[in-house]
């Protein structure tokens, strides 16, 4: 009896120690979610600001983000790319990095949020196995990129109401939209802390007068709003004259026009409460999906999944999907492409002027990849 | 519909080049990458064109936004409303009509599918009784067609390929939107004086 006494305190010794081996580990892991990306601003950036600047309700919290400032050789009009509104939906982030490290403007301003949702980038989903980062290939070595959540991490709001319902509308959703920036649109000052960034989203265009602002995301390839445009009623002219600027260059992609009864999202509040032009573009990203095979970083940047295959072939999907699937090259792609049309459009249009040079175009992104056009550490 | 003095059917229908298309939702595409645009059962002419033109939509989808940029690149002169009523439409000799339900078009224009629906009659009695030119417009393609667009584009004409062989109309098939171009420059591009 006293020998077993004995092996038991030893063997609860060493499950003690691997216990609180195991949780360590897991505490870094979990922690290194909050270790950012590096991103190496090209020439082209004037100027870096946190957004708090334009709302210091944020400030010192983990709603804060960087925010790029491009300013033109001559004055002009403004555009405003939010990339990482849903950081599981990398191509609006990689897409605003792209600008960000490329992009020179002769004409007007840019301003590019690469981490709009900067506490979501912090958590992945809970139960969807998903990869904690992503890396791509570059001349100079590999780069890696942050893989999230859609959603702000709980760890910095919490918890959620049952129902969530929309300030402004009183619009009701499933409690966890409260976490979702997305949802969240025009913001309130004193609301929860996602509700806040919004906020400061929406104080940034309307003190900027900022005249465009694209919100890029990716969807589900069985979600019927893919390959698009959203636009708000103010912008439908832009966009369709963006839009058949798109199709001119290869790009297969239709327009919606937002929802008045849908509230919360970009494409709804920020032109219903701003001045701006406001537009969200989708692209198709199996990593989302629910039909997806197993989730890893390479079904991330490869796009390809056999499952998705087969559901395309028993017309389940709204987007053509075979063997190639839809590579994180494509998607970013897409998303460049309609931000310089988005340009063009405005121009086009006799709307005012903004110039956006030194970007790759939707050829080149598609031949040569992402990683041709990001930049090595000092560069 | 044989009331009508001059009906057009220009279908300009979008077909996804290389879609892989199920057995159950199989297409056969006209167009190529080599022959982006096709026109059957005869040919479009600027001289169908009777000013003044309107464009309007029946079932509140995008593709009306996208048929007013097409228009506009071409230098085309023409009304643009869509959500005009039958008493407005009246006024027009040339009305092109694109086709395609959206929820979220009708729920922008804060109209219900019912009182769409009313208003697409209203609109075609009133083309038959003023003889009014009408060209149907479906831009958004397969990703498009579903029940209520099916329905609003048969109030309007008929769908679409079978529908022109039948009555023997022209109808013109598009690889992608933007090919439209074409075929709009040749009815309604301004001509150099």
């Amino acid at each position: 009896m006293q020998l077993i006494t004995r092996h038991n305190r030893t063997w609860a010794a060493v499950l003690l120690v691997l216990t609180a081996l195991v949780c360590v580990l897991l505490a870094q892991q979990f922690l290194s979610m909050r270790v950012e990306e590096p991103i190496y601003p090209g020439p082209g950036v004037t100027e870096q600001r946190m957004l708090s600047d334009w709302f210091p309700g944020i400030k010192d919290t983990a709603a804060d983000t960087p925010v790029y400032v491009l300013q033109g050789e001559q004055p002009g009009n403004s555009m405003l790319v939010l990339g990482g509104t849903h950081p599981n939906e990398p191509a609006g982030q990689l897409s605003a990095v792209l600008l960000i490290e490329n992009a020179q403007l002769s004409v007007g301003t840019l301003y590019v949020i690469p981490r709009t949702n900067n506490s979501a980038f912090t958590t992945t989903d809970p139960q969807e196995g998903a990869p904690m980062r992503f890396t791509i290939d570059t001349p100079n070595g590999e780069r890696w990129f942050r893989f999230g959540s859609r959603a702000t991490n709980p760890v910095h709001q919490w918890p959620d109401p049952e129902i969530y319902v929309h300030a402004s509308s009183g619009q009701r959703l499933s409690g966890s939209e409260t976490r979702n920036i997305n949802r969240s649109y025009p913001g309130r000052p004193d609301g929860t802390l996602t509700e806040k960034a919004s906020y400061a989203i929406a104080e940034m265009i309307r003190k900027e007068n900022i005249d465009i602002t694209i919100d890029l995301h990716e969807a589900s390839p069985e979600y019927p709003t893919i390959n698009a445009v959203v636009a708000h009623e103010d912008a439908m002219e832009l966009a369709s004259w963006a839009l058949l600027n798109m199709q001119m260059e290869g790009m297969d992609i239709m327009l919606e026009p937002s929802p008045k009864n849908l509230h919360g999202l970009t494409h709804r509040e920020l032109g219903d409460f701003t001045d701006t032009y406001a537009v969200l573009m989708e692209t198709a990203n199996a990593s989302q999906g629910r039909l997806r095979g197993r989730t890893n970083e390479a079904l991330v940047v490869e796009g390809k999944d056999k499952f998705y295959v087969r559901a395309a072939q028993y017309g389940r999907l709204y987007v053509p999907f075979d063997e190639n699937g839809h590579p994180l090259n494509e998607r970013v792609a897409r998303h460049v492409t309609g931000i310089l049309q988005f340009a063009q459009a405005y121009n086009d249009l006799g709307l005012g002027a903004i110039a956006i040079d030194n970007m790759p175009t939707f050829t080149q992104i598609n031949e040569n990849g992402v990683g041709a056009y990001l930049n090595a550490p000092g560069e | 519909m044989k009331r009508f003095t001059r009906i057009l059917a220009l279908v300009l229908a979008l077909a996804a080049i290389t879609a892989v298309m199920s057995a159950e939702t199989a297409y056969t595409f006209r167009t190529s990458k080599e022959e982006r645009v096709v026109t059957e059962n005869g040919e479009f002419t600027a001289d169908l064109i009777v000013d003044p033109v309107l464009i309007t939509s029946i079932g509140q989808s995008a593709d009306v936004s996208m048929l007013d940029a097409l228009m506009k690149k071409v230098g085309a002169t023409y009304t643009f409303d869509p959500i005009a009523p039958a008493e407005e439409v009246a006024k027009y000799k040339t009305v092109i009509i694109a086709s395609g339900a959206s929820s979220k078009g009708l729920g922008a224009a804060g109209i219900s599918q019912e009182q769409e629906t009313a208003r697409a009659e209203a609109i075609m009695k009133t083309v038959e009784e003023n003889e009014i030119t009408v060209i149907l417009a479906h831009l958004g393609g397969p990703g498009r067609r579903g029940a209520l667009s099916d329905t609003f584009s048969d109030m309007v004409l008929g769908k679409f390929t079978d529908f022109a062989a039948e009555k023997e109309i022209p109808i013109t098939l598009l690889a992608t939107i933007a090919d439209a171009m074409t075929v709009l420059k040749d009815l309604f591009a301004p001509v150099a004086q």
